[in-house]
């Protein structure tokens, strides 16, 4: 699955990294390093992604291809 | 005062367009928890309404359209965040910036509150924590807002911005005074606490330009150092800067510390799954940062729009309570229910766009660390009985917590 970081609405509050740390990392000022691109990832973490998109209070984070 | 004696509802469409009036007084005191419990009812009465209170201001409830509103400063500005005061004379940087010029100081902050800094910070919380609890372990009691939310908060702030901890109990007083003030009570001390704290400061700053500290640990250095548009900030607007850091930061750590203590003291279960397994703390700390989302942001209409089925026009204030987004049913499954285990958890307590918290890490780890050596040497407590504990109103908080434990 592709995932895809809104950086427009990404804002730092950092859920993401912190409930999803093997796929996203915080970089100095807080934000998150994938803000602003697209990624995939396997099968293995689909938790992991399902759980940061649902966790990101901004809605920045979503699967591409889905709602 | 109970709910339905101070909130005339006025359903009957003579605001503007048609839309609700309703004349809820948002500053008013009442028993703890009943801010959060009155707005349970109006959200699923109205999404949307006018209050004639405070000058007049749109009031917006659901969490879809508090949220898309903070992250819309075009249209919702920070020009003014005070329903009472659409055009102030003073400027608290970087709360009264839109974006562009917003960006350009809260960058400053993210990189000084980041996650890497709380790390740094964490010991000294820790510490500070153990400290405070020293001081009344021994006692069975303590009233909890004064004996340990009041100071930690403070005493962890003072650290992180590399100032002495030995003033934390003049920032105790000069927050007590301004939040006593925005309250109505003690408007004038309010006002001097803020000169004082400019005072402060000036003499710190002043301090740092003779013998500058590291910018990478020292934050007043560090702002001494930062440009903006490629110039130094001016003195005014370091002072400026320092006073709204301390605002921002200490009633609203306290009022969390507060009311996280208030339920832990009265749902013993939900304590004993904490004592038993405290790596639950970090989730239950979100739930009751959502279900206790004590800060109504308030914003200005920079250009006319049709909001929440109302006409909300250029130049008029508009309230967004964040606790009436965070218990939305539309957002969360039994909303007004605290879940210790909740996941996912996509609450805006810290807010939501360009001005969300910048503190919100620091703040996170203060309840965290407090919460968990205060339950490693105090398992169980309760609310003394008899004893009536209450909240203000505005950014609400407890008033009160006195605790007994054997």
């Amino acid at each position: 699955m592709r995932i895809k970081v809104d950086a427009e609405l990404c804002s730092g509050q950092g859920r993401c990294y912190t409930v999803s740390p093997e796929l996203f990392q915080s970089d100095d000022e807080g934000f998150v390093v994938q803000s602003g691109t697209e990624f995939d990832v396997g099968a293995e973490d689909e938790d992991a992604a399902r759980l940061a998109v649902a966790s990101c209070p901004e809605g920045a984070i979503s699967l591409v291809g889905e709602t | 005062m109970t709910n339905t004696e101070r909130t005339a509802t006025g359903g009957d469409g003579r605001g503007p367009g048609g839309c609700p009036v309703v004349n809820v007084d948002i500053g008013l005191p009442g028993p703890i928890l009943s801010h959060f419990e009155e707005w349970d009812e109006l959200r699923e009465q109205y999404p949307a309404f006018w209050t004639e209170l405070y000058g007049g201001y749109w009031v917006v409830t659901r969490f879809d359209a508090i949220r898309h509103a903070l992250q819309e400063p075009a249209t919702f500005s920070n020009a003014s965040t005070i329903v009472s005061d659409p055009d102030p004379a003073y400027t608290f940087i970087p709360t009264f910036l839109d974006p562009p010029e917003h960006g350009k100081y809260r960058t400053l902050y993210n990189a000084r509150f980041s996650p890497g800094m709380v790390t740094r910070v964490t010991p000294a919380a820790r510490e500070a924590a153990n400290r405070y609890i020293d001081a009344f372990i021994d006692d069975g009691g303590c009233e909890f807002m004064s004996a340990f939310a009041d100071p930690f908060p403070a005493d962890v702030f003072l650290n992180a911005v590399n100032l002495p901890a030995a003033d934390t109990p003049k920032f105790v007083r000069w927050v007590h005074a301004v939040f006593g003030g925005l309250s109505g009570q003690e408007q004038e001390s309010g006002l001097d606490a803020q000169g004082e704290m400019h005072d402060y400061f000036k003499a710190m700053f002043d301090q740092r330009r003779r013998a500058p500290e590291d910018p990478e640990v020292d934050i007043l250095t560090y702002l001494l150092s930062a440009t903006v548009d490629g110039e130094p900030i001016p003195e005014a607007d370091l002072l400026n800067m320092a006073v709204v850091l301390v605002l921002a930061g200490l009633d609203t750590t306290k009022s969390q510390l507060g009311y996280n203590f208030h339920h832990l003291a009265t749902h013993p279960e939900d304590r004993a799954r904490l004592v038993a397994d405290p790596s639950l703390m970090p989730a239950a700390i979100e739930e009751l940062l959502r279900v206790h989302a004590f800060v109504p942001p308030a914003r200005k209409l920079k250009q006319d729009v049709e909001y929440e089925g109302c006409p909300m026009r250029a130049g008029q204030m508009v309230l967004m309570p964040l606790w009436s987004a965070t218990r939305d049913p539309r957002a969360f499954d039994d909303a007004a229910t605290v879940q210790i285990d909740r996941s996912p958890n996509r609450h805006i307590a810290f807010g939501a766009g360009p001005h969300r918290c910048a503190g919100a890490h620091l703040a996170r780890r203060e309840l965290l660390v407090a919460m968990e050596e205060w339950h490693r040497r105090i398992p169980d407590y309760r609310i003394e009985p008899g004893v009536d504990i209450t909240e203000h109103g505005w950014q609400c908080g407890p008033d009160n917590l006195p605790l007994v434990w054997s």
